[in-house]
């Protein structure tokens, strides 16, 4: 059914059919715990509008009353926030709530604001659904007014304001045009961040007619995430899907419109955003706020981990030294029953070799401690799955002859490797120009090495080589234990490159 | 006869006794150790045996530990020198670290780390201090700051080719920015506390255990096309007479403030660095200003809830 093309926003209330795929899609991967709070959520007083369920005073007049109905409407609000409530209290499968959900008490439809708020449930219970990619946002520096941007005054401001309102309807005024779209934007109490979702909507029309068709090709829609860490910079984007969804070329470039968008809807007058690479792309969203977060933790990664948390600097009026001395003092007493355990005799004949090795692991143990400090602990939930590191420094050269001999190669080695990266999608790694040039400048060699780590945490996974002696915990450069804060980067002179000014902001 | 628990609270309260006197005996320990002269009594001729050694390394510990917690607690901004593990850092590891300890009525509450390096700028031959790593929140303005006082090359500054850095200055004014941080935060606390809100750092704790609260407010409800909906729910509200502030929100930097009563009005505030109220709108619950209550805001933050409630 088409109705004119119009200009609006889809409202929340505008419903799906139950047997809608992307309905399907996300309730069905729900918890039961989920899909019940879900419901009590929706049938609160305030949300009610937008959660229409099918109760008995909805059956029309005169409208025979169906046998094989499987679930019998109720009679209103209070009887169906009892019926969860029970739900709720009572131990059973997930199928039982989800069938009384989409075949009885919204067999009419679920509305854009259900979907969109069982698509956030899920990304709470998931925090590792989606891949994200961390964005800041940072001011098009204005010629006029340079100067005063660098000023720090009594009411001066340097981050971007955050208004939901004013940034809503700006983000509707650069998107309608476009696509019809539903947004749906919410803080989280639990953690410090806002979200905003985005469902697009690849039609003219605005209608709930028009949303129910279930369009063929695979990738047209969906939903798209942002999340808005509170008090600073950054945006992390969401392009992917959930798993396994496919993102064709038409997907990719709607998203990309709406991230467009972004910066736009945060711009004002004599003050214009725009979304800039952090070098940063990780699944957990934990791990996000750390690197890319609120907190103290964005510039002090790896070994700088110990001056974000309090072991290094004690508080300033906390006088106590001994009890640390009491920790030396057991370390020592341990070293001396070492010393004393090789007499010990026939009894434990093991033993002794054990602890000889471990008193070298203890000095590996020291020496990881002191480069990871704090951080890459495998069981923190901050992992990051991928870490790639472009080397651009001149191979080691041992004597003269051997250099020219390399030089000469040189030319041919360089023309394989661009034609070889030249074949698949161009990487975030690959050398630019600039790049080229600057290495171009020194006399030596400087062969492309990329290096990628992968794992379900890479760090974590560095620091235990390091313990076992894989890794030499000592001449390990810096960038292996994560302090440089980046998924992707290129190493010059040992170290991280890094853009000119402070870093983590 | 005893039963498990009774073991169990023995074994536990045994567990408390010995963790207080454990501390007692630190507390104690440190102030022997503290005791002045002590290394100078504990001296008698030169007979080094193995305790007098280890009092002597605990003496030297504990001063030591003084001196630092003294310049601490008496400056506000101290330095201090690391060494950079990193077998590639530049200047050979060497990093000047800066800490800005805050407190707040009478504790210190946060301490916050500024590591510089020094590294060679480009074309001369001189040093400059360059920001390695450090612990400071995104809503302090740094990068100014260092912009201001720590310009590592001439384009931070316009005409001037050796720019000068400061680095009292900037540790100073950093100082500045984090100490009123951390006092807005304080009296937005405040406010609440004399609002009779619970304490917002706490919010999340307990009443989380079902999930129901995960998302706490849908910002864009008013995206919807049909919001004559939206007047139902506070009808019954009201009728209890009693007009209570329903919460007092601010931003990570504290420098915006919202209120919302529970008769639906509200009064969005913006908040200088020093803490007065510079601009406030109040709305009447039907969304009209409230120019009075707008004027009565501006003012110092402290005494914004009776200013308001008045």
């Amino acid at each position: 059914m088409a109705t004119a093309p119009d200009y609006k926003n889809i409202p929340h209330s505008h419903r799906l059919p139950v047997r809608h795929r992307e309905v399907q899609r996300t309730f069905t991967k729900l918890s039961r715990q989920s899909l019940v709070s879900l419901v009590q959520q929706w049938l609160s007083k305030k949300n009610r509008d937008f959660c229409k369920p099918y109760l008995l005073s909805d059956r029309k007049h005169g409208e025979e009353e169906d046998d094989d109905e499987l679930y019998e409407p109720a009679q209103s609000y209070e009887e169906l926030q009892e019926t969860y409530r029970e739900l709720a209290t009572r131990k059973g499968g997930r199928r039982e709530v989800l069938d009384r959900m989409l075949d009885g008490d919204w067999r009419t439809g679920i509305s854009m604001y259900q979907l969109a708020t069982a698509e956030i449930q899920y990304l709470l219970d998931h925090p590792n659904a989606l891949r994200w990619t961390a964005k800041r946002l940072t001011k098009i520096p204005n010629a006029r007014s340079t100067i005063t941007d660098m000023e720090v005054t009594n009411d001066s401001d340097h981050l971007p304001r955050f208004q939901a309102q004013t940034f809503m309807s700006n983000l509707a005024r650069e998107l309608t045009p476009l696509m019809k779209a539903h947004y749906l934007i919410t803080r989280i109490k639990t953690s410090p961040m806002t979200i905003l979702r985005v469902y697009i909507h690849d039609a003219p029309y605005s209608s709930e007619g028009s949303l129910a068709v279930d369009s063929n090709s695979t990738d047209s829609a969906k939903a798209v995430f942002f999340v808005w860490p509170n008090g600073s910079p950054f945006v992390y984007s969401s392009l992917a899907t959930l798993t396994g969804q496919v993102v064709g070329d038409d997907g990719r470039h709607l998203r990309d419109i709406v991230q467009q968008a972004i910066p736009k809807a945060f711009s004002r007058p004599s003050a214009r955003y725009q979304l800039t690479s952090t070098n940063f792309t990780t699944k957990s969203l934990d791990a996000l706020l750390t690197y890319r977060g609120p907190g103290k933790s964005n510039a002090a990664a790896g070994g700088w981990s110990i001056f974000q948390d309090h072991s290094f600097s004690q508080n300033a009026l906390d006088f106590i030294t001994t009890q640390k001395g009491d920790g030396h003092e057991k370390v020592s007493a341990g070293k001396t029953a070492v010393n004393g355990g090789t007499k010990a005799g026939p009894g434990r004949p093991k033993r002794p070799l054990d602890e000889k090795e471990s008193s070298e692991a203890k000095r590996r143990k020291e020496v990881v401690a002191g480069r990871f400090g704090t951080s890459a602990q495998s069981d923190d939930d901050q992992g990051l799955e991928r870490f790639e590191v472009r080397v651009d420094d001149p191979f080691p050269s041992l004597d003269g002859s051997s250099t020219a001999q390399l030089d000469d190669n040189t030319s041919t080695l360089d023309a394989q490797a661009s034609s070889r990266s030249r074949r698949g999608r161009p990487s975030l790694l690959d050398r630019t120009a600039e790049d080229l040039e600057e290495i171009g400048n020194g006399q030596d060699w400087v062969p492309n090495v990329r290096i990628t780590f992968q794992g379900t945490h890479v760090f974590a996974g560095i620091r235990q080589l390091a313990e076992e002696g894989v890794v030499d915990g000592e001449k390990m450069p810096g960038w292996m234990t994560g302090e440089a804060g980046v998924t992707i980067g290129a190493v010059r002179e040992g170290r991280m490159r890094t853009k000119e000014g402070v870093p983590g902001i | 006869m005893e039963t498990i628990e009774q073991l169990d609270t023995d074994i536990s309260d045994l567990h408390t006794r010995i963790a207080t006197l454990r501390a007692h005996r630190a507390n104690l320990s440190s102030i022997l150790l503290s005791q002045p002269h002590l290394a100078a009594r504990l001296q008698p001729g030169n007979q080094r045996d193995k305790p007098t050694e280890t009092a002597q390394r605990l003496i030297k510990q504990q001063s030591a530990r003084n001196l630092e917690n003294i310049h601490r607690a008496c400056a506000g901004v101290t330095a201090y020198k690391v060494q950079d593990p990193d077998p590639h850092a530049v200047n050979n590891g060497n990093i000047l670290g800066v800490r800005i300890d805050v407190s707040i009525g009478g504790k210190f509450v946060e301490t916050y780390h500024v590591l510089l390096a020094f590294q060679e700028r480009e074309s001369e031959s001189d040093k400059v201090l360059r920001i390695h790593k450090h612990t400071i929140p995104p809503c302090i303005p740094l990068q100014q700051l260092a912009n201001r006082w720590l310009p590592s090359s001439s384009k931070d500054v316009e005409d001037a080719t050796h720019p000068e850095q400061d680095l009292v200055h900037f540790g100073r004014s950093l100082r500045k920015e984090l100490v009123g941080w951390h006092m807005r935060v304080q009296a937005v606390e405040d406010l609440r506390k004399e609002a009779g809100l619970p304490d917002s750092r706490l919010k999340g704790d307990g009443q989380d255990t079902f999930g129901i609260e995960s998302t706490a407010g849908i910002l864009n409800a008013f995206v919807s096309d049909d919001d004559a909906s939206s007047d139902a729910e506070e009808a019954e509200e009201e009728e209890d007479g009693i007009i209570r502030i329903l919460d007092i929100e601010s931003d990570a930097a504290v420098r915006q403030v919202t209120i919302t009563w529970s008769d639906r009005r509200t009064a969005v505030i913006n908040i200088n660095k020093d803490g007065t109220v510079e601009k406030a709108v109040c709305r009447t619950k039907g969304g009209g200003r409230d120019v009075a209550r707008s004027r009565k805001a501006v003012g110092p933050l402290r005494g914004l809830v009776q200013r308001l409630m008045a």
